[in-house]
């Protein structure tokens, strides 16, 4: 631990005179734990997470390796055409957690909070933003983003963009879900398209992107299957491969990568042994930094996340034969777009999916759409006979504090369980 | 009849004025937010529960809001759980001014009037529509602009009484009739020297400059 906090703090001494060199450094320090991930990848995760580690590490890398080949996005952005484009995903929220892992988010929020951003926008956002104005993180080629579920977005892309002074692209996605705002989006992504092309000077081949919504399709597929599948299974977990479920479930989708994941996870899941522990379903973001939550749940058998809501945003089904109206339909029907009601249902149906005990709904402290469902959530999932914790915190923000307090309500939760 | 609050400016008045509705701003700063934070979240921002605060309280039976932001959504979804409200409306706001942004503007308001006809049993008149569009000339005279959060009249108030004669509030809500002049502008001219290190002392408000000649504006935290 107190390697990573000299790394964050040398990453910050940097950023005051030269960013290129904590940039530099930054990069090492990924490389390295990336090549970690491939020589002594942690035994204790099935081969499927193992992968999955190596993958997102290897795509946080890209744009920092070749960021005139990235595009700054956020989570929920469709991502199929910027990989038909050839351009990496440099999403916003995973950079953020990767620089708050490595002890470096500190200086970014304040960098953030003295340019004026508001203390209360979410911690991801100021983490972000603070190290784009700070020098850390590179100027991309463009920024694409959008309003889907979060509206710190229409702050810190709009921000960004001018902070770079690149080109950027908004979908509006519309609350309701309906076949009038599916075709609005999908006409939104023909543009989005164009504006592609003229950033990258590549077309975009129609078959080729139908291949890549089909390939999101079995990706998605996949994933549900397996969930459904580990219901009875003890798959042991950590903090982290949860949330890169929920990163690659959305801003990879339609890589070959992706696809790869998924179908080693529905290998691993057959080889896994008995259920064994409490198994918790988790809502929203997790602080994969919180020494109680790891003590309470990473590679615990008496207690394991089973899923987060994060890596199952959307249970319909794709027309590859029809790619952008797919993509659109996959923003529209979100599960976390619209009242809060469908995002409870969808994550009553998932949790009883993989036979949780209980739920977490973690009220992420920047997260209003989160914060303010909070006891409505309780009472639905309360109400089908799912009991449910709602835990207040940070997920990227260390100097939240409060780990006494996580750590008391937590273990009381689990053992309320039984 | 109930009125029919609002919070937004960005809320079609005039259209529903023209149904018959008898709309009026919701602006109230409770003194405690004990309902609210039981219905959603002590961390939800203050004018989400100062909003659900008033509303719990039983005062309002008829709410339009828009989505402007995650706060508003949710007071929205915890007000439609409550089942307190006799009419209760979100507006999906466009974000965008791009490809068939105008039809799905046009939709939302036909999806407004469907739902309020049906609720009132009135229809639109178009004659009650155009003749609401009044002339609303704003005094073009210098002033202090307010942006930003809503400021509630107590927050007004609190302003020293030689400034808040000068506010005029054009934040989300609009209330452009909160403009008092009772003191001409060459009164500001004086001050120009003292306003940063008056805005610092003040709680909750950071000062602003704007080009020579225009007004000064305050940004509410």
């Amino acid at each position: 631990m107190e390697i990573i906090e000299t790394f964050g703090h040398t990453v910050e001494k940097l950023c005051e005179d030269s960013p290129e060199k904590a940039r530099t450094l930054l990069k090492t320090g990924w490389e390295a734990q990336g090549l970690k991930f491939r020589l002594l990848p942690d035994r204790r995760l099935m081969p499927a997470d193992r992968y999955l580690a190596k993958l997102m590490m290897d795509t946080m890398l890209k744009p920092l390796k070749n960021p005139e080949d990235s595009a700054i996005v956020s989570i929920f952005t469709s991502c199929e055409l910027l990989l038909e484009t050839g351009l990496s995903p440099y999403n916003a929220e995973a950079f953020s957690c990767y620089v708050s892992a490595s002890k470096a988010e500190g200086f970014c929020m304040e960098q953030a909070l003295s340019d004026g951003i508001s203390e209360t926008l979410c911690s991801y956002h100021k983490t972000f933003l603070g190290a784009a104005k700070k020098g850390l993180l590179p100027r991309p080629r463009c920024i694409v983003y959008t309003n889907l579920i979060c509206d710190a977005n229409l702050v810190t892309f709009r921000a960004l963009a001018d902070l770079y002074q690149v080109p950027s692209f908004f979908i509006d996605v519309p609350l309701k879900q309906n076949e009038e705002n599916v075709r609005y989006v999908a006409d939104q992504l023909k543009e989005l398209a164009a504006f592609l092309e003229e950033q990258t000077g590549r077309k975009i081949d129609e078959e080729r992107l139908k291949e890549r919504v089909a390939s999101s399709s079995r990706s998605l597929k996949n994933f549900q299957r397996f969930q459904k599948a580990r219901a009875g299974k003890y798959i042991p977990t950590d903090l982290v491969t949860p949330l890169y479920a929920g990163m690659t479930q959305n801003i990879l989708l339609g890589s070959r990568e992706e696809e790869k994941y998924t179908e080693m996870l529905l290998r691993d899941v057959e080889k896994a042994g008995p259920a064994r522990g409490k198994r918790i379903y988790w809502m929203h973001t997790i602080p994969f930094w919180s020494s109680s939550v790891r003590e309470a749940l990473a590679f615990q058998e008496n207690a394991q996340i089973v899923g987060c809501e994060l890596a199952q945003v959307y249970d319909g089904d794709l027309d590859p034969e029809k790619p952008y109206e797919s993509m659109a339909r996959r923003m529209v029907y979100h599960n976390l777009n619209g009242g809060i009601s469908r995002r409870i249902e969808a994550g009553i149906r998932h949790a009883q999916e993989t036979g949780a005990d209980g739920v977490v709904w973690f009220a992420h402290w920047g997260c209003k759409h989160t914060l303010g469902g909070a006891r409505l959530a309780k009472k639905r999932f309360e109400e089908a006979g799912i009991p449910l914790l709602i835990l207040d915190g940070d997920g990227c923000d260390q100097s939240y504090g409060g780990e006494g307090q996580t750590s008391t309500r937590l273990g009381a939760f689990l053992e309320m369980l039984g | 009849m109930n009125k029919l609050y609002y919070i937004c400016k960005y809320t079609p008045v005039e259209l529903l004025q023209a149904m018959g509705a008898d709309c009026a701003i919701l602006n109230e700063m409770p003194e405690s937010f004990e309902r609210a934070e039981q219905m959603a979240h002590p961390n939800l921002c203050g004018f989400g529960k100062a909003l659900l605060e008033s509303v719990l309280s039983g005062k309002v039976k008829e709410l339009i809001l828009v989505n402007c932001c995650d706060t508003i959504r949710s007071v929205y979804d915890v007000l439609k759980d409550s089942g307190q409200m006799d009419f209760l409306y979100l507006m999906d706001m466009l974000h965008s001014g791009g490809t068939c942004s105008r039809e799905r503007a046009v939709s939302e308001l036909k999806g407004l009037i469907e739902a309020y006809g049906a609720y009132r049993g009135s229809s639109f008149d178009e004659g009650k529509f155009r003749s609401v569009f009044g002339s609303k000339m704003l005094d073009a005279q210098p002033h202090i602009s307010v942006l930003g959060a809503r400021m509630g009249e107590e927050l007004f108030q609190a302003a020293p009484c030689r400034i808040r004669s000068e506010m005029r509030a054009v934040s989300a809500t609009g209330q452009q009739e909160r403009c008092r002049r009772h003191r001409s502008w060459t009164m500001m001219g004086c001050w120009t020297g003292m306003l940063p290190g008056f805005w610092a002392s003040f709680p909750v408000c950071e000062w602003w400059t704007t080009p020579a000649g225009s007004s000064y504006t305050m940004i509410q935290r």
